[in-house]
């Protein structure tokens, strides 16, 4: 039996970086799917989800199959021949007639107003269904979006942050400050808005990771073309 | 049914909340396209939400696909936004409810559940499904890259890049610090590329 180095938790670890597969983008221990949760337990525990979920799917599943499509990762998929792709879902205009279990209430001025914004330069930031951020991430990320100088519309649930340490006073003078370019909405339309030409690099894909994000990258990679997550 | 006529049973199963009901909800309606028959499992809460918001829409009907619930083990002041409560509730809840599911399928007159098409999130019920003899497809609503990160966790302990309990000693020893200065690179960085996503998995 292969036996695994002593692991103390704490202790330093390598600090370069990896690529998960050849091909890949090298990554940073920080940059993991797991790194993003407000807390140090909540990490724990999306790691522990994440990788306890990949275990059983891999011993229980038949086969695995992805909301993504070969050439937005054709490293990944190259090195996972096992998962399939068979994204973005909602390519098909048609689907957009269907009914898909929506239930948060969308944010259709989100909509009007990325009509309004010129073609491929909004950045699109949103975290999925789940994703919390302290105080201090959510202020990091709106100093940062707001040091990109770009138009950016950003969904921000209502339970979004933890801890309840986030100055309201503090984030509404944020808002009023990136009025002219910036929105924050609380749900927006996970079919419509990846379509818009508004949004930065938005060409003729979309993207599917709008659905995923339990990682800043993830939802920041929203922005382009296909869309959690 | 179970005639050799019958749409072949296909069980979908995503995590409970809103962005995984979505694609597997638009898979669900390319498998009734393609000629299955779906069973679309939700547990009570989202259930009740995704009626209540199919009635507001002016009772749009979903053809083909059979909303059922099943609870997800809290009780009903439990704060859900909690993920490590929720998650183990729903551990402890949903696999025996989808075996139950699966069993009264195969009762004479319903059609036998031939596949899970369950998100990966919810693969806490596959070994339920798979010892019944239903084959599992497994839906990952992220990337491949993603989840290919989380099959890869145990290499990447042993290499060690993380502990096990996926850390890295940037992230103990800084935190935040750490987390935002990767992040505002990542922002301006992607603010910068031309094709980012061919270079981000996530």
């Amino acid at each position: 039996m292969k036996t695994h180095p002593a692991v103390n938790a704490g202790s330093p670890k390598r600090h370069d970086s990896f690529e998960v597969a050849p091909g890949m983008p090298k990554l940073c221990p920080s940059q993991m799917p797991w790194s993003i949760d407000g807390t140090q337990e909540g990490r724990e525990l999306v790691y522990q989800l994440l990788s306890g979920n990949a275990e059983k799917t891999n011993r229980f599943a038949d086969v695995v199959v992805c909301n993504s499509f070969l050439d937005a990762e054709a490293a990944a998929f190259s090195h996972f021949p096992s998962v399939l792709p068979i994204g973005p879902l909602f390519a098909d205009d048609g689907e957009l007639s269907k009914p898909v279990g929506q239930f948060w209430p969308e944010d259709e001025a989100s909509l009007r107003w990325l009509d309004s914004q010129p073609g491929r330069s909004v950045v699109y930031v949103a975290f999925g269904s789940l994703a919390m951020l302290d105080q201090r991430q959510v202020e990091e990320l709106a100093l940062g979006l707001e040091l990109t100088g770009r138009p950016f519309l950003w969904v921000v649930r209502p339970d979004f942050t933890t801890g309840g340490g986030l100055s309201k006073a503090w984030f509404d003078e944020f808002e009023g400050r990136v009025a002219a370019r910036g929105m924050v909405v609380s749900w927006c339309s996970q079919q419509k808005v990846p379509k818009q030409p508004a949004l930065y690099l938005n060409s003729t894909h979309h993207t599917y990771f709008m659905y995923s994000s339990w990682m800043m990258i993830v939802a920041l990679t929203f922005v382009f073309r296909f869309n959690c997550l | 049914m179970g005639s050799a006529t019958a749409a072949p049973h296909v069980m979908v199963l995503p995590f409970p909340v809103q962005g995984h009901v979505t694609p597997l909800m638009e898979l669900s309606h390319r498998l009734v396209e393609r000629g299955f028959q779906v069973t679309f499992v939700s547990t009570e809460l989202i259930h009740a939400l995704m009626i209540e918001a199919l009635q507001a829409a002016g009772g749009k009907k979903l053809e083909g696909i059979r909303l059922v619930s099943v609870p997800d083990g809290l009780a009903d002041g439990d704060d859900r936004r909690d993920l490590g409560r929720f998650v183990e509730g729903v551990s402890r809840c949903v696999p025996g409810c989808l075996e139950r599911l699966i069993r009264e399928a195969e009762a004479p007159g319903r059609a036998t559940v031939k596949w899970l098409v369950g998100d990966v999130t919810m693969a806490m019920c596959f070994e339920a499904a798979s010892k019944l003899g239903v084959r599992v497809a497994g839906f990952s609503p992220a990337s491949a890259a993603c989840f290919g990160t989380a099959v890869k966790a145990p290499q990447l302990i042993e290499d060690g890049f993380i502990d096990d309990k996926g850390m890295d000693y940037c992230v103990f020893e800084y935190n935040t610090c750490c987390f935002n200065s990767s992040l505002m690179i990542d922002v301006l960085a992607l603010t910068l590329m031309p094709e980012p996503c061919s270079q981000l998995p996530w």
